[in-house]
């Protein structure tokens, strides 16, 4: 009977463990259909949504290419659980409504996320917030929110993921190094 | 004057003494007519003459040596850098007894009748020591350039890494913005 009820005692620790373990990554995930209506305003809609099977095929890929670049990327993005992308960008200045955006930023407030970087700037009222949030050490998860005058992007990370390596990996393995734009009408 | 010494006609003692003491040393042949006497084998075709039929097989044996070196196979270049003469069976016999082995037996055979003050086996792991290390630089294999081939991709994988290379794209260069605003690098002056 003692052993019964140890047995039951450690499976229901071990399920409790892996829900909240499963329950708190899924909470770095960000959601982001309130942005739906933009869409249909925006000129260029850039939507990725990578996780579950698609990531699988994509670390593959990294694997089969025999690159030291394809090697830095695929230790780069080894814990890598998911990854959701949105860019839109208008043809005119204050075509949204950066309420719709300030939801998204509500989202961080959150517990669990933790605010890395914060920039606000009147030029193109440029507003730029990274968060992360971490278990016990751990990265789970990296938000990134930049909205400006003529467009809005949003980045959201999940599982363990080097930011810096991240933000190095641009001209490597065909990953375009986008230069930052500085002009007025900049992205 | 007689003419003894001309047809034998007639009688000349001292010339007949002198025939019968070089009798001896005179030919069994008789002369077919008279005048010079001419044997059989100095009116034979050229062809039929004993130095032709010795240099003709040699000269073809020239040759075949000449054409077969002028091929620069593996084994030829083998021998030919070791400086020993090869035929097929010797390839054959390199391939059954291994290229030191055979060189060290060539070694053998060429260094017989020379100094015999040195150790003979001295001498001949000297030799082979030396067509080794010419071996080892004959085999050397040019290798072809390494080519990269591209790995074969399914359809669903190509459109998932490019997916996945556009995501990662655009989050380093945010990611990059972000760090370079935060340290100040991109902030124009005056723009607040």
């Amino acid at each position: 009977m003692r052993k019964q009820i140890r047995k039951l005692t450690l499976t229901f620790v071990f399920v409790m463990t892996v829900l909240a373990v499963s329950v708190s990554a899924q909470n770095a995930r960000l959601d982001f259909d309130n942005l739906k209506p933009l869409e249909d305003r925006a000129v260029d809609v850039v939507e990725i949504n990578i996780d579950g099977n698609v990531l699988n095929l994509a670390k593959r890929v990294l694997l089969k290419v025999k690159d030291k670049d394809a090697k830095i990327v695929g230790e780069a993005i080894q814990g890598l659980e998911a990854i959701y992308v949105r860019v839109l960008r208008f043809e005119n200045e204050n075509e949204y409504n950066i309420g719709e955006v300030d939801t998204i930023r509500m989202q961080l407030q959150s517990p669990g996320w933790e605010k890395l970087a914060n920039v606000r700037s009147k030029k193109n009222n440029q507003k730029i917030d990274v968060y992360t949030m971490f278990e016990g050490d751990v990265m789970s998860g990296v938000a990134v929110v930049i909205s400006e005058s003529r467009s809005i992007a949003l980045v959201n990370i999940i599982g363990p993921i080097d930011i810096d390596l991240l933000a190095d990996l641009g001209g490597k393995l065909n990953i375009p190094r986008i230069e930052i734009e500085t002009s007025d009408d900049g992205n | 004057m007689s003419d003894y010494l001309w047809d034998k006609s007639g009688s000349d003692p001292e010339t007949e003494l002198l025939e019968n003491l070089l009798s001896e040393f005179g030919s069994s042949r008789q002369s077919r007519g008279s005048g010079c006497p001419v044997t059989p084998e100095d009116k034979r075709p050229f062809w039929r003459n004993r130095v032709f039929f010795a240099a003709v097989p040699a000269f073809g044996v020239i040759l075949v040596a000449a054409f077969w070196f002028s091929f620069p196979t593996e084994s030829n270049e083998r021998i030919a850098s070791a400086g020993i003469g090869s035929t097929r069976g010797e390839d054959k016999e390199a391939v059954r007894l291994g290229e030191p082995e055979l060189v060290a037996r060539k070694a053998i055979k060429m260094n017989v009748g020379r100094s015999k003050k040195i150790d003979r086996k001295q001498r001949i792991i000297k030799k082979s020591s030396v067509r080794k290390n010419t071996f080892r630089s004959a085999r050397k294999k040019v290798t072809p350039p390494s080519t990269i081939v591209p790995p074969v991709l399914t359809s669903e994988e190509k459109e998932a890494y490019s997916q996945l290379i556009k995501a990662l794209s655009i989050t380093s260069s945010k990611l990059r913005m972000v760090k370079e605003k935060a340290s100040g690098i991109e902030v124009p002056k005056g723009s607040e």
